[in-house]
């Protein structure tokens, strides 16, 4: 039978006990530093919410003016102006959010951020590179590609978030181009960024799709489709769907549904062959199902009596028989 | 004598008073809203010429509060404006599908909004 | 003297197992510790990314994954249009909701067809997966932009249905959720981020739920987060602050997540699909479901991560009544070890990685036999302190080491709780959270042991059984 001395259980309980109570008492000081912040920082918003108010809600004559007084509010406040400002254009577009952007980079919030971003801390970073995408002013691009770079993979992120916010179509090679191997930076993040710039850079995107990695092709087929670039309709065809990978494939036969005429049936007519990966055959099934010439009805009809379940139902679905009368809604 | 009654609702209290005060500038008469639940129950009762409702609400959504305005006699054709933070064509159509009318994209841009707001009005009353 | 053999036998018991039995509780409870610093560090990096997460671009970008919402009803009449309705309305840029109707017998489907304009659709629903209920009908919105299809079919069971479901399911990931369970309106962006950060390896995810009771829910969202009244659903608060904002986040951050709480799962559908569904005859769906795709993946050699989002995302009302929490517990308990006994062979071997050399064993010695080893502990130390066989001092050591050390970790749950979330924002909350962290170690925890060896116990009655009846019929007949 185990025996315990008393001093070693008494001992043990008494920093059982302080450990606990340091923790009830960490608890409890965590939440009162936070209710004290809140309150400051409610304080330090509502002296500088009306007037940055009045600039988003001015007419013309009437902005220059507002603009003003939120320059020249006091350090002490500016800090919260700042991220009041930078919140609010999260809501709002136009003249008078171009007006307050004028009032950060005087103030020298583009100034600050940039420097920020030679910081130690990748959390300074990150933040600095989402500022900078906030104000959305040209002269941040420079100091973002270079965060493209940056060994913290969550500072890579946002920087390629905020280079979709600045929004500039000559950026497209570099932002396909932070989509190497061992970069890890999202495809889906660099994509919505090449989204932004509204525009293309169409030679960019060819250059992307014949691309060495494989999430640089996927991205590029995937931006092309939803920006509507008809230039690269072809290549998508040809090379997407015989792409040795199966996401690329089934990337390309989603982007034909855009993309692709009836020239490009029989292309997504072999996709749908049954050696090809059933992923591969429901998207270029579902993508025929899409297009209304009489060739795809025709492969369609074919496919009704697929062996995989999804196939023959989106088949089905796109081709009602004649004999059902409103089969399909 | 002021342009006529807007309510508006939308979650987040900063874009409500901006929304608020645009309006209120301009010379109508405004009450606010920072839930579905508030924004309903003011909507059916305050006899409003136009509302101005954010979609992305927690509790009830704008799209829930527009279909019950809908189905309530004496809110079923006053013009509603949704803002909505979504780009896609199917919320938006799903919006119109409730009887929304007009809708605006976050991020809007105030002047746009106080002029849709006048050309809703104008359109309502003629 | 009656008790003398007894008395014989308990001093036999802590001759051997004395100092054993301590080192087990011991163990148990700086296990949880560490996990809770794991899932510190997991929450420290997921804190400050949340601060560049970039949900509302992920909201408005097309680039986004689509999801199926797979939502399973049986007799939900009450709750449908809300659940339905707030499913709907989740901030998501591509979402669909699949209801499936379970062969519901009060007015679920009645109310969804008249609310949402439902039209029979004629579709065929043949699936990869193999169905046993009977499809009756599919339904669709005659208003072509709602994304919502409502499956009718014969009563099968909840497996059944989602796997009716899956099959049905048009985008790439899908989610399964009760219709009783309340969501965040970010619940699928916060959930589908690590899909769509690393498309090709993750395959499945889950997010954090917690207990609805209390709380203020509106139009199937929550609107107000209260403590519970009842005290067995405070204690419940407790509890899945800790399992599931620690004991997850921690396995998630060590790579070798198991269990994907079943109220809040998201999983790649081709995986699924490759997988074959959910298991309609396992009690523990969920765990068993996970499991399959660890070994699958496993198996064939390929990549690929399951991940815990330590965000939370769903809302679901825990028991209130000690009747239906012991039904609960039982359940688990019996499918936690008919889980672990089908996927033995995974267990402690090298080519499952850190799963079968970390996870199952553990979930082995200190989930499985825990309750044991607790009720055992329970009657045996008072016992033997009364018959005088046991010293005081030991009966204080366990009480240290089972009790107090294990309010010690739930408070350090708790200060990581407030440090991340602080979802319970009033003062009397957090008072009732740790009156309630006491009251979980006199009364309940026993409860829930012995309702857990229940559990267990009736479930090796039934295999007994099962083979017992095999055994009649005979091998050798054919």
């Amino acid at each position: 039978m185990v025996t315990l001395s008393w001093s070693v259980l008494i001992g043990t309980l008494v920093v059982l006990v302080v450990c606990c109570t340091a923790l009830l008492v960490a608890t409890v000081a965590v939440r009162l530093s936070r209710a004290r912040r809140a309150r400051r920082h409610d304080e330090r918003t509502a002296q500088v919410k009306p007037l940055v108010l009045e600039v988003l809600t001015a007419e013309d004559e009437e902005v220059a003016p507002a603009c003003e007084a939120v320059a020249a509010l006091p350090d002490t406040l500016w800090p919260t102006a700042e991220t009041f400002v930078l919140a609010a254009f999260d809501s709002v577009r136009g003249e008078v959010r171009d007006a307050l952007v004028q009032v950060l980079i005087q103030r020298g919030t583009l100034e600050r951020a940039l420097a920020a971003t030679q910081s130690r801390s990748a959390v300074r970073r990150a933040r600095a590179a989402e500022v900078i995408g906030l104000v959305g002013h040209v002269s941040g691009r420079r100091g973002l590609v270079r965060l493209l770079s940056d060994p913290n993979i969550e500072v890579r992120t946002v920087a390629a978030r905020a280079l979709g916010q600045i929004g500039d179509p000559h950026l497209t090679s570099i932002l396909l181009d932070s989509l190497r191997p061992g970069s890890d930076v999202p495809p889906s993040v660099v994509g919505t960024a090449l989204l932004g710039s509204g525009e293309t850079d169409t030679a960019a995107l060819e250059a992307g799709l014949a691309a060495d990695d494989e999430v640089v092709r996927l991205t590029a087929i995937a931006v092309s489709a939803e920006l509507l670039v008809l230039a690269t309709a072809r290549a998508v065809a040809d090379r997407g769907l015989t792409d040795p990978s199966v996401t690329v494939r089934v990337q390309a036969a989603r982007a034909l549904a855009r993309l692709g005429g009836a020239w490009a049936v029989p292309a997504l007519a072999a996709a749908t062959d049954p050696t090809e990966a059933s992923v591969v055959r429901v998207a270029a099934t579902r993508t025929l199902g899409e297009m209304p010439f009489p060739p795809a009805r025709a492969h369609l009809a074919l496919l009704r009596d697929d062996e995989d379940p999804d196939v023959r139902r989106l088949a089905t679905a796109a081709t009602p028989s004649r004999e059902t009368a409103g089969g399909d809604r | 004598m002021t342009l006529g009654k807007v309510l508006v609702v939308d979650d987040n209290h900063d874009i409500c008073d901006l929304l608020a005060l645009k309006l209120t500038n301009a010379g109508f008469d405004v009450t606010q809203a920072n839930d579905g639940i508030t924004g309903l129950e003011l909507g059916l009762n305050g006899s409003f010429d136009l509302v101005v409702l954010d979609v992305m609400m927690p509790g009830m959504s704008g799209i829930d509060v527009l279909r019950r305005l809908r189905d309530a006699e004496q809110t079923a054709t006053t013009p509603v404006l949704l803002l909505t933070a979504k780009t896609q064509e199917r919320d938006v159509e799903s919006g119109f599908g409730a009887g929304a009318g007009e809708y605006m994209t976050k991020p809007f841009s105030p002047r746009e909004l106080l002029v849709r707001v006048k050309a809703m009005l104008a359109r309502s009353q003629s | 003297m009656t008790l003398d053999p007894v008395r014989d036998a308990l001093l036999t018991f802590f001759d051997v197992s004395g100092p054993w039995l301590l080192l087990y509780f011991f163990l148990i409870n700086t296990s949880y510790l560490v996990l809770i610093i794991l899932a510190s560090v997991n929450f420290g990096r997921h804190l400050r990314r949340t601060q560049f997460s970039g949900t509302t671009s992920a909201a408005r970008s097309p680039l986004t994954p689509g999801v199926s919402v797979l939502l399973p009803a049986y007799n939900e009449a009450n709750v449908i249009l809300d659940s339905v309705r707030s499913v709907l309305d989740l901030r998501y840029p591509d979402h669909e909701v699949v209801v499936i109707n379970d062969g519901s017998t009060d007015a679920t489907l009645e109310r969804l067809v008249e609310t949402f304009g439902l039209v029979r659709s004629g579709r065929d629903v043949a699936g990869r997966i193999e169905v046993r209920g009977a499809v009756r009908d599919v339904w669709v919105p005659a208003d072509e932009s709602i994304p919502l299809v409502v499956v009718d079919k014969e009563n099968s069971g909840r497996s059944d249905s989602l796997n009716m479901g899956i099959n049905v399911a048009s985008r790439d990931l899908v989610v399964m959720v009760d219709a009783d369970s309340v969501l965040d309106p970010d619940a699928l962006l916060v959930v589908s981020k690590p899909f769509a950060d690393d498309p090709q390896n993750v395959v499945a995810t889950g997010g954090v739920i917690r207990a609805a009771n209390g709380c203020r829910v509106v139009g199937g969202r929550v609107v107000d987060v209260r403590m519970p009244r009842s005290v067995v659903a405070r204690i419940q608060v407790v509890e899945y602050l800790r399992s599931f904002l620690l004991g997850r986040a921690g396995w998630s951050q060590a790579d070798a997540l198991i269990l994907i709480s079943g109220a809040f799962g998201m999983f790649r559908r081709d995986i699924l699909l490759e997988a074959g569904g959910l298991d309609a005859d396992s009690i523990g769906e969920d765990f068993e479901l996970v499991m399959r795709i660890h070994k699958m993946m496993k198996d064939s050699k390929r990549d690929y991560r399951v991940v815990f989002v330590a965000e939370p995302v769903s809302w679901t009302e825990v028991p209130d009544t000690l009747a239906v929490l012991g039904r609960q517990r039982r359940r688990w308990h019996r499918g936690l070890w008919e889980v672990l006994w089908g996927y033995r062979r995974m267990t402690f071997n090298p080519r499952y990685g850190r799963i079968g050399m970390v996870a199952l064993p553990y979930y082995w010695f200190f989930e499985l036999f825990a309750p044991l080893l607790e009720v055992v502990g329970v009657i045996v130390v008072p016992l033997g302190l009364l018959l005088g066989v046991v010293n005081v001092p030991f009966a204080v050591a366990f009480l240290l080491v089972a009790y107090v050390y294990a309010f010690f970790v739930t408070c350090a749950a708790l200060l990581v709780e407030e440090i991340s979330f602080h979802r319970y924002a009033r003062w009397r909350d957090l008072g009732a959270i740790v009156l309630a962290s006491v009251a979980e170690n006199i009364g309940y925890r026993q409860l829930t042991a012995l309702w857990r060896l229940q559990g267990w116990w009736a479930s090796l009655r039934k295999k007994k059984a099962v083979w017992g009846t095999m055994t009649r019929a005979g091998f050798g007949s054919s």
